[in-house]
């Protein structure tokens, strides 16, 4: 009997090791992310401790002085206050309006493969368009007031941009396909003999809904809400554009820091607080969802 | 000459011993089935000889050869798929010609080879084809094609026809067998069809959990099993069990767990009092109008059950000891019996084998 | 309440009564066609708007038009500034592009495949940059690549643009690799190709449509991207976005609508590419691919 003997090529470590096999594969990626996202958030926790003298210049002395100024600054909580706030009303507009056209376009047999297309090419088009293309329509001579003048309903101009309710409006509109897809999806997979079974058993179309396919859908629902909250809270160009002065929310104060005054220090601050709001927020919502499959389906 | 064999070869995934010891030898031009219920391990037994996983333990040779540690493509397998795994952004030619691509064989001996290798699986003229145009029956016999043309030390075949209809398969099982000879070379086919595997091979290898149960040609496993599982899955049996009571010179005598007495062919190496099962074929078990000249055993039975199969009728009788037992005969010469019907039950000595009791 | 189906209950009732059940059923069907309706309008009429605006004649935009002209696609055309923008945009988005899916699809290969310590932290980071604010992806590679002295523009637009694309790239390369058939490789590996000759000869092939979907999307995205770009880009490299924001913010918007219609053409190619590639695939072969 003879054996081949294999000298240990690279090709053969490879095979043998799979640790070294995953290297190979996801290492770059991972360098990348490590070298240009962890490492620089990193940063930011650095940079957040350090010290800023007006001028434009950053002491690397520690200090708390701009998570004090955070604190005691009633302005800064307000903002973060409202970026949740405005980040929960989109959230839910959102909901009322897509739920029920993911569930109408699920319903469909076939051929929504068009309205999906049509749905998709909002989706990828630049947000900044659409938000800009609100202005269009609130602004003065817009269309919006243009048409109400025009019918007879107003007779006067009404001031709908560089409100509050233009941003929440341009961050609905901008939400529904991140919204609509993830439900569509989610429902299009329900098992229709589910619902046929529930009927059988003596469930009316109502009963049927509430009992089977609201809580099956929800997995699409919190995919889609959470998307639809981060982004909103986390939102520069609509309070940007459609929002005015004083219609600010934690991104613009942010980006106004780095840019404007050049405080990266307590911009960094900023950065984390709002970083760390967040992952509060996301781990109540994962741990409300984990709860809710507990007691969801099986009530 | 020995093309592969195994040598204690375990292979465990996490805590699951997927393959428990086996060791096997496939003598050159063989025809060998690996045999077994889902979950076996014949599966990953091919696989750990076409090199796709690697064994935990043991070795493994192809014509004599340590192949263990050796990735697939360093040994000279092939392999045949349940699902044909033709590649589909290639046609026909690219698909068979893939092998001999990487063996360097040069390109005007590489037209000639798949030709032949086309001819051979009755699918002339097919090189400029894709897989997408060609039947399912088609697309295995090209893959077959594909298989054969590298000329393999052993051809591995993973459930190869279980995709295809029933008389699709009838089909190409004679002509993968008529393949197989005339080319000559060896297969190791696995399956969990024992119909398939008593049909084609030439040795069957059976394996349970892991491991090999018995190895043995058509006819020894089938006739001689040797354990309860092998006569369970291979063919239907009947299982009576009980316990040695006597031993004479030439008959051993059987106590049923229902009282009743069965004299079988001497037994002398059990114990009397020691636990067996008796297995009983159910083509063995004649029915008879009346009480038969006494010959072998004859019991009074009440038909409890009538199965029509086409070919063969089959009855389940209850004896009056309250055994349940299955006769099957064919449909030419079964009698017309109905539900309920009083008949006489009958086998012989010779056709009662004895298996251990557990 | 009776909804039972015997033929007495239904000989009681008068015939214009509808049963409660077909009331709500009919009353679901009408309201859900109707919010779909209105989703759809409300989805597209900034749309058209933004095409219908894009012909006005002057420069203080209103509604309706006073006319219908074409003068700034042409201004757009002469535009200078606009112009290079655009260039910018373009070859950092092929860039971009190719960056991306030279990392991203090796990486969906071994989150799909392998298993490894470590793999839900790096799934996690890869899709961190959808997730975190883009503000705040943008302010941390400034303050990293500001540390370590790099200038800003160009070092600083690839390297986030690839970081903001790669979660587009993973997600469809890994979404195919999913159902690969594993078959297709094995049987190469026994006809005599080794691992890297089978990776090019039969799974790369075949994983193409997804991988060129992924670049589809990471361009798109790459194209578009202002927030956190607006951190890293200078004068000489501003991107389209970065110009189009300024000219909003200067309420000089006229070209803002040309290059909005130009936007949303590019995004109706990308999806209608994406689509049919994706049917025509479905049905060539039984493995979908």
């Amino acid at each position: 009997m003879t054996t081949l003997t294999a000298r240990p090529s690279v090709m053969q470590r490879l095979r043998t090791r799979p640790f070294l096999r995953g290297l190979v594969l996801v290492g770059p990626a991972a360098t990348w992310l490590f070298l240009f996202l962890a490492v620089p958030l990193m940063l930011v926790l650095v940079y957040s401790f350090w010290t800023y003298r007006p001028g434009g210049i950053m002491e690397h002395t520690f200090t708390l002085e701009n998570y004090a100024r955070f604190l005691s600054q009633p302005v800064y909580g307000r903002i973060l206050w409202r970026s949740f706030s405005v980040g929960l009303q989109t959230t839910v507009l959102a909901l009322l309006l897509s739920y029920p056209t993911a569930y109408y376009l699920a319903q469909r047999p076939s051929g929504s493969h068009l309205l999906i297309f049509l749905i998709l090419v909002p989706f990828w088009t630049s947000y900044l368009i659409r938000i800009f293309s609100w202005m269009l329509i609130l602004m003065e001579r817009g269309v919006l007031n243009s048409v109400l003048l025009g019918l007879g309903i107003i007779s006067q101009p009404v001031r709908l941009l560089f409100t509050p309710l233009a941003v929440v409006v341009g961050m609905t509109y901008s939400a529904l396909p991140f919204m609509i897809l993830p439900i569509y999806s989610v429902l299009k997979g329900i098992n229709p003999d589910l619902i046929q079974a529930a009927k059988t058993l003596g469930a009316n179309e109502l009963q049927a809904f509430v009992e089977v396919t609201l809580p099956l859908s929800m997995p699409g629902v919190l995919a889609g809400s959470v998307m639809v909250f981060i982004q909103g809270a986390g939102n520069f160009l609509a309070p940007a554009i459609l929002g005015g002065t004083g219609a600010d929310l934690m991104a613009n104060v942010i980006a106004n820091r780095f840019i404007e005054a050049f405080n990266w220090p307590f911009g960094s601050a900023l950065s984390m607080v709002f970083l760390v709001a967040m992952l509060v927020f996301l781990l109540l919502v994962n741990k409300w969802a984990a709860l809710e499959s507990i007691y969801g389906p099986n009530k | 000459m020995i093309d592969v064999e195994l040598r204690s070869v375990t292979k465990r995934f996490g805590p699951v011993v997927a393959v428990d010891e086996v060791s096997l030898q496939v003598r050159q031009g063989e025809f060998l089935t690996l045999l077994g219920p889902s979950g076996c391990g014949k599966t990953t037994t091919m696989r750990l000889v076409a090199g796709l996983e690697t064994p935990t333990s043991g070795e493994i040779l192809i014509r004599e050869q340590c192949v263990t540690d050796l990735p697939p493509y360093q040994r000279n397998v092939s392999l045949m798929f349940q699902n044909y795994a033709l590649f589909p952004h290639k046609n026909v030619f690219d698909n068979i010609a893939f092998g001999l691509k990487y063996r360097k064989v040069p390109g005007e001996e590489r037209k000639q080879r798949v030709k032949e290798s086309l001819a051979l699986v009755h699918l002339p003229g097919m090189e400029s084809r894709y897989p997408r145009q060609l039947s399912g029956g088609q697309q295995q016999r090209i893959a077959l094609a594909r298989a054969l043309v590298v000329r393999p030390s052993v051809l591995l075949l993973d459930e190869p026809l279980s995709n295809l209809d029933l008389k699709l398969r009838e089909k190409m099982r004679i002509e993968l067998k008529q393949i197989q000879e005339q080319v000559g070379i060896t297969f190791v086919f696995v399956t969990h069809d024992q119909q398939e595997a008593l049909m084609l091979s030439d040795r069957i290898a059976v394996m349970d959990k892991g491991k090999l149960v018995q190895v043995g040609t058509p006819r020894e496993v089938y006739e001689r099993p040797q354990s309860r599982f092998v006569a369970e899955f291979v063919g239907q049996s009947n299982f009576l069990e009980g316990h040695i009571v006597n031993h004479c010179a030439d008959a051993t005598e059987v106590r049923l767990s229902s009282g009743l007495h069965l004299s079988i062919l001497a037994t002398p190496h059990l114990t009397t009092g020691s636990k067996v099962t008796v297995q009983v074929r159910s083509e063995r078990v004649r029915l008879f109008a009346e009480r038969p000249l006494d010959r072998g055993h004859e019991f009074t039975a009440i038909v409890e059950r009538v199965i029509y199969s086409g070919d063969t009728i089959q009855y389940l009788l209850q004896l009056e000891s309250h055994d349940l037992l299955l006769a099957t005969c064919p449909t030419t010469s079964a009698p017309p019996l109905n539900r309920g019907a009083s008949v006489w039950v009958g086998f012989d000595s010779e056709d009662c084998l004895v298996l251990p009791g557990d | 309440m009776d909804q039972t189906n015997n033929v007495s209950t239904l000989a009681k009732r008068p015939a214009f009564i509808p049963r409660r059940s077909q009331v709500l059923r009919l009353m679901s069907g009408w309201f859900l066609r109707l919010v779909t309706i209105v989703v759809y309008v409300f989805l597209y009429l900034p749309i058209l708007i933004v095409i219908i605006m894009s012909f006005h004649p002057k420069i203080y935009l209103t509604f309706p038009l006073p006319g219908y002209s074409l003068r700034w696609y042409e201004e757009l055309l002469h535009d200078e500034l606009m112009i290079r923008a655009t260039l910018n945009s373009l070859w950092l988005g092929g860039l971009t592009a190719l960056l991306s899916a030279i990392l991203g699809t090796p990486c969906a290969l071994g989150l799909v495949r392998l298993d490894f310590p470590g793999k839900r932290v790096l799934n996690t980071f890869v899709f961190a940059p959808m997730i975190i604010p883009q503000i705040i992806t943008g302010i941390s590679l400034l303050i990293l690549l500001n540390f370590i002295r790099i200038p800003r523009g160009y070092p600083y637009l690839i390297i986030g643009h690839v970081l903001l694309t790669l979660p587009y790239i993973v997600v469809t390369v890994s979404s195919q690799l999913y159902g690969f058939p594993r078959e297709l490789e094995e049987a190469a590996l026994s006809m005599g190709a080794n691992e890297i000759q089978t990776f090019f000869e039969v799974t790369l092939p075949l994983i193409a449509p997804s991988i060129f979907a992924g670049m589809l999307f990471a361009f798109t995205v790459s194209f578009q991207e202002f927030v956190a770009t607006q951190m890293w880009a200078t004068p000489s490299t501003y991107t389209l976005p970065i110009r189009i924001f300024a000219r909003i913010r200067d309420a000089l918007t006229p070209e803002v609508n040309v290059v909005g219609v130009l936007t949303i053409l590019l995004s109706f190619g990308v999806v209608a590419i994406v689509q049919i590639m994706s049917r025509r695939g479905k049905r060539g072969n039984r493995y979908g691919i």
